[in-house]
């Protein structure tokens, strides 16, 4: 398995530069989703370590080689692509193989590599069908195992879960995390949903429009975003990002009101009293209790929990997530409290956090 | 509108259709039902009774047609088209290919001007053409009629088989660039088992215009060891003015391979059409 490093990555088509210097590194064996929304250039990244897009400027290396100009097949990456780009009058087996034929591997060798692959998959009774006759999974899963056969260096993914259905979504999810458990492999992973980057990665590479927003652990970055973009981003339901006034300050905490919803939040950079301030509080940070009063517009009620929409006194919206079933026609409106040292605190020009 | 002279508005328009499709089917078909029957008939039968049933059915018009020179002809039609479909696929293949996945400079112009050569009418370059194969020393050769055929017949092709092309995922080529192939495998064992249906439809369209194909066939082959079916036939029918039973047959017999190819082909044909159309 291979070491990875994005060195100040540009791409650039005329005057539009989708790329805009991004540095990234990736250790062995590690699993990075970059996660960002449409139009921010992961894939456009994605295609730049694979080969398929030329880099503009700045360099990638691969276990400490330069790689700018290698051609993709000796990159040593596979790659499974968004519409797992199966060749359709090919079996299971061939598309499988066809890396293999082309590298002239000897024969036993490569129905040694396509046996154990399948069998990883469990792809066995598959082998003989054409794409056409299997399902999404299935050929989700075939995509996997021709990049397998290769025995890459690193492993990308380019949106391989958006074609599925959410419970087949969710499978293959917990089928990727067993299989980087299993190959032990270098993983690049791109996609704009935030609960497979959430759920699968041990590094999370945020990025909008060409730039890294934030790098780090998913949960580092659930709890510590590094601006209101990825406090918005991450998480589901969105962080409530609220417009707040600083009332008071004391060593390293500030103390904020937003109308009505007031709450001390440690900072490292103490804003001046009088300040205007994003507050972040994510909707299962907020409890029932005395404090702001939201006047509830819609509530969805999943059985474990409901997530109330409204407004505050000052008709900034604002999502909570609430325990067991609420019905507030008949609870008579809701008043919300901040769970202590849960929120945080942006600048209200810049976005970045305090 | 009532529900009901919807209904009756809907009936009227099948009727018209159904009439229409009706008339065209006729206006096409009956020559060849009138050809056919009187290849069966003698003369006299054929004047006598031109849309009737042939009293005894002369099958030896057929061995008489073909022993009268037919069969060499036919040959040679068959040599020209094959020949013909073969090298103008592949080159069209290839210019497909390389017009949908490549990227170089003046793509855009070389592709125009690959059309371009479908708006010039065969006639404009007979004489040229005729100069050219004289000189050349290809006058009274099949490759007089070969090459002519491919040239003219590139532009259409060549738009066909790409319009077909822009249609494949373009994923799967890089996925094999991932895998190590180079262009030409790709295109060997990615693009071309892709495109069987329109290399049939595209072959299909091809053989028919070669095989009925007549200005360069009369212009540039003159000996009967060359000479295609189209002008075959046309000497076969001055010399046979006296037995139309036997000329029918010749005629027939000259309709047969081509018309059996349509026959069995012409969902392909219809397809090669349509991706050409739509795309």
């Amino acid at each position: 398995m291979a070491y990875m490093q994005i060195k100040a990555i540009a791409k650039q088509y005329g005057t539009y530069e989708a790329v805009r210097g991004i540095d990234i590194d990736i250790a062995e064996r590690e699993f990075v989703v970059i996660v960002g929304p449409s139009g921010c250039g992961k894939s456009t990244l994605l295609r730049m370590i694979a080969g398929l897009e030329s880099i503009s400027r700045g360099e990638l290396l691969i276990d400490g080689q330069r790689m700018n100009d290698v051609r993709p097949a000796d990159r040593g990456i596979a790659m499974v692509f968004q519409s797992y780009a199966l060749y359709p009058h090919k079996t299971v087996e061939q598309n499988m193989g066809f890396a293999l034929k082309v590298a002239k591997t000897p024969k036993d060798e490569a129905a040694r590599k396509i046996a154990r692959a399948a069998e990883i998959l469990q792809l066995g009774p598959l082998m003989k069908r054409l794409p056409k006759e299997l399902s999404g999974g299935q050929r989700q899963r075939v995509a996997i195992g021709r990049a397998i056969v290769r025995n890459p260096k690193v492993f990308l993914f380019d949106e391989p879960l958006s074609n599925l259905d959410a419970s087949l979504r969710l499978q293959m999810r917990i089928e990727l995390a067993q299989l980087h458990r299993e190959l032990q492999a270098t993983m690049v992973y791109v996609t704009h949903d935030q609960i497979e980057a959430m759920t699968l990665a041990d590094k999370i590479v945020v990025l909008r429009d060409g730039l890294v927003e934030q790098i780090g652990a998913p949960l580092e970055i659930y709890r510590h975003p590094a601006n209101t973009f990825v406090a918005g981003f991450i998480g589901s339901p969105k962080m409530n990002l609220l417009k707040a006034r600083v009332t008071a300050t004391e060593s390293g905490t500030a103390r904020v009101d937003a109308a009505g919803l007031v709450c001390d939040v440690a900072v490292d950079h103490l804003p001046a009293v009088g300040a205007e301030v994003t507050l972040g509080i994510r909707p299962e940070h907020l409890v029932a209790g005395p404090g702001a009063s939201v006047e509830v517009q819609a509530s969805e009620r999943l059985g474990g929990m409901t997530y109330a929409y409204g407004r505050l006194a000052d008709g900034q919206p604002v999502t909570v997530q609430l325990d067991g079933e609420h019905d507030f026609a008949a609870d008579g409106g809701l008043t919300v409290q901040p769970q202590p040292g849960r929120a945080h605190l942006f600048s209200g020009d810049s976005g970045l956090r305090l | 509108m009532t529900a009901r002279s919807l209904t009756a508005l809907a009936v009227a328009n099948r009727i018209l259709l159904w009439a229409v499709f009706l008339t065209l089917a006729v206006i096409c078909v009956y020559p060849m039902i009138w050809l056919f029957l009187n290849a069966f008939k003698t003369t006299n039968d054929m004047f006598a009774a031109t849309w009737g049933l042939p009293k005894v059915w002369h099958w030896e018009n057929f061995s008489t047609a073909w022993n009268y020179g037919i069969s060499r002809y036919l040959l040679n039609s068959l040599i020209v088209t094959t020949a013909t479909v073969l090298i103008e696929l592949t080159l069209a293949t290839m210019a497909a290919y390389a017009l949908v996945v490549l990227n170089f400079r003046a793509k855009a112009a070389i592709y125009t001007l690959i059309l371009g050569g479908a708006i010039l009418p065969p006639e404009v370059s007979l004489i040229p053409l005729f100069r050219v194969m004289a000189e050349t020393g290809l006058y009274n050769t099949y490759f007089a009629l070969i090459l002519p055929n491919v040239a003219f017949g590139l532009p259409f092709t060549t738009f066909l088989i790409r319009a077909y092309m822009t249609g494949i995922p373009g994923e799967l080529r890089e996925a094999a660039l991932m895998d190590g192939a180079g262009e030409a495998r790709i295109f060997r064992e990615v693009y071309l088992p892709l495109c069987r249906p329109i290399l049939a439809s595209a072959g299909l369209i091809s053989a028919m215009r070669v095989w009925n194909e007549f200005i360069f066939a009369l212009t540039f082959v003159e000996s009967e060891t060359v000479k295609t079916v189209t002008i075959g036939v046309m000497s076969f029918a001055v010399a046979l003015r006296a037995d139309w039973g036997v000329l029918m047959a010749g005629l027939a017999l000259s309709i047969l391979p081509i018309l059996a190819t349509f026959l069995i082909m012409q969902r392909q044909f219809v397809g090669g059409l349509t991706s050409g159309a739509v795309k």
